[in-house]
């Protein structure tokens, strides 16, 4: 895929990043029951509801969570986010490794970042 | 006098999960981690690695190695995150037709799915079609798939459809807490008494520590807490049951499972964004226990091993006619001359002893008038016949 976004902070408003997102552990019935999105965000974030982020920092995690969540989420925002973040139980992967080693929410995206969403809450 | 409160500067002491981790598997020390668990760093073939060895292990514990007679193995499955990684570990380790890797040997292994669809409307829960279950199983060329209704919990003799002799034993329950404990029990005894009929000596359940302890937390508050232990173990005339997957977290399990490509088709139950009063005693013990992983991952495992380590004080020479688990029947008495005052209203289905945990199933405060008005509540097959020691 031709993507010639340079760094992100440079970036003008209206650009966009491409990411693939990946659902796993039944999360993706959430989401129209689609495992895989490619899917394609602004590059620059709008501030958080709370206020807790600024608006104008390149995309981070916490900023796609919101995104997805006004965009791809069809039912029951509830089991996917908790305030401005995941639920407890959902497991982030940014690029196949913990979100914890990564920086969750802070993590900035890059483009082409593969982002996996796993739910652990689908029983026994 | 002892205090509830956390001391000041108790907090800090208590192992929170920790930021600023190191970048390399503890275990190897070579890889990249791409998996913090209870605060360590793994890489991803040591995770996986770890997830078969303590699933071995367990299986090991329970089913001695290499012994002569051959027998039969039945899986619980759910369609969920433990079974589905279940019957994956299973087709893989324990069915791998390898000699050397092979300790196990089992004429058949059985697949037994509990469908309930004939209460979603009452439980919320939508379980998966028939048709996916069936596509899962049967990708393992080795498993035999038995589907079992959970209205076969209920007499086919009688002249009222078992469909709706169980409906009417869930909606006699007045609590939602109930009928999540009474589902549960009803599952968990035909998953038995199936892999019973199937001839099968060992019955595995998927349920992994983070799944196992919101059980054991979920019993011991619905008063379950004399038969805790057989949560995690229980044998019932001659079939053992256990928990291969209780020595791993939820978050090993998923990643697992998402590493395998493996699908989880059971979709969680959409009774339970309920908050407050309504909400069940299980659903707000997951909350709890999904929250504490995250926050304070290495105290889940605590809840299991703790509770592997309670047993009952004396003997328990009886069994409770509803979800025969062993009780203490001196203890009891109360509850048994009340349970039986109460469901006398029912000659045809008189049942025998019930325990406390049983008996409080259908006797809680706001269900007197319900009983007062002479209602019949359907009983079990087994609980009806207390002489039929099965």
């Amino acid at each position: 895929m031709a993507n010639d976004f340079g760094l992100n902070v440079t970036m003008a408003s209206g650009e966009t990043i491409n990411l693939k997102i990946q659902f796993g552990g039944g999360a993706e019935l959430l989401f129209g029951n689609i495992r895989s999105h490619e899917v394609s965000i602004p590059a620059i974030a709008a501030a958080t509801p709370s206020g807790s982020k600024q608006a104008d920092r390149p995309s981070d995690i916490t900023f796609l969570i919101q995104w997805m969540k006004d965009n791809m989420l069809k039912e029951r925002e509830g089991l996917f986010v908790e305030g401005e973040t995941v639920r407890p139980g959902i497991l982030v992967l940014i690029n196949d490794t913990d979100w914890e080693l990564e920086g969750e929410g802070d993590y900035i995206l890059q483009p082409k970042d593969e982002i996996v969403f796993i739910s652990t809450l689908h029983g026994g | 006098m002892a205090s509830c409160e956390i001391p000041v500067g108790g907090e800090e002491r208590m192992q929170k999960r920790r930021k600023g981790l190191g970048k390399t598997c503890i275990k190897c020390k070579r890889d990249a981690g791409a998996l913090v668990l209870r605060g360590l760093v793994y890489c991803r073939p040591c995770t996986e690695a770890l997830v078969v060895q303590r699933f071995r292990k367990v299986i090991d514990d329970h089913i001695p190695p290499n012994s002569a007679s051959s027998s039969i193995l039945a899986i619980a499955y759910s369609g969920g995150l433990g079974s589905t990684l279940l019957l994956e570990l299973v087709a893989n380790i324990l069915g791998s037709s390898s000699t050397r890797s092979r300790k196990h040997r089992w004429d058949h292994i059985d697949v037994i799915y509990v469908d309930q669809s004939a209460i979603e409307d009452l439980s919320g829960y939508q379980g998966p079609s028939s048709a996916e279950v069936q596509r899962i199983v049967t990708s393992y060329p080795d498993f035999r798939l038995t589907q079992v209704p959970l209205e076969a919990c209920f007499d086919e003799g009688s002249d009222v459809q078992p469909s709706r002799l169980l409906r009417s034993h869930i909606q006699s329950i007045p609590t939602r807490t109930g009928m999540v404990d009474s589902i549960n029990l009803l599952t968990r005894r035909l998953l038995e008494r199936t892999a019973k009929s199937l001839g099968a000596t060992h019955l595995i359940l998927g349920r992994n520590m983070s799944s196992l302890s919101i059980a054991l937390l979920s019993n011991i508050c619905s008063g379950r807490g004399a038969s805790i232990s057989d949560e995690t173990v229980a044998s019932w005339n001659g079939l053992l049951s256990f928990n291969p997957l209780r020595d791993l977290g939820s978050k090993e399990c998923a990643s697992y499972v998402y590493w395998k490509n493996l699908k989880v088709i059971s979709r969680v139950n959409s009774l339970e964004d309920w908050s407050g009063t309504s909400a069940s005693i299980s659903h707000l013990t997951r909350e709890f226990i999904t929250g504490l992983e995250r926050d304070y991952p290495s105290t889940v495992s605590t809840i299991t091993k703790t509770c592997a380590k309670v047993s009952p004080r004396g003997d328990r020479p009886s069994q409770c006619s509803l979800c025969y688990r062993p009780m203490k029947s001196a203890t009891d008495e109360d509850s048994q001359q009340h349970a039986v005052a109460i469901l006398a209203s029912s000659p045809r289905d008189a049942p025998g002893t019930l325990c406390y945990a049983c008996n409080v199933l259908f006797t809680s405060s706001n269900s007197k008038s319900l009983f007062s008005g002479g209602l019949e509540v359907p009983m079990p097959i087994w609980s009806s016949r207390p002489a039929d020691l099965e």
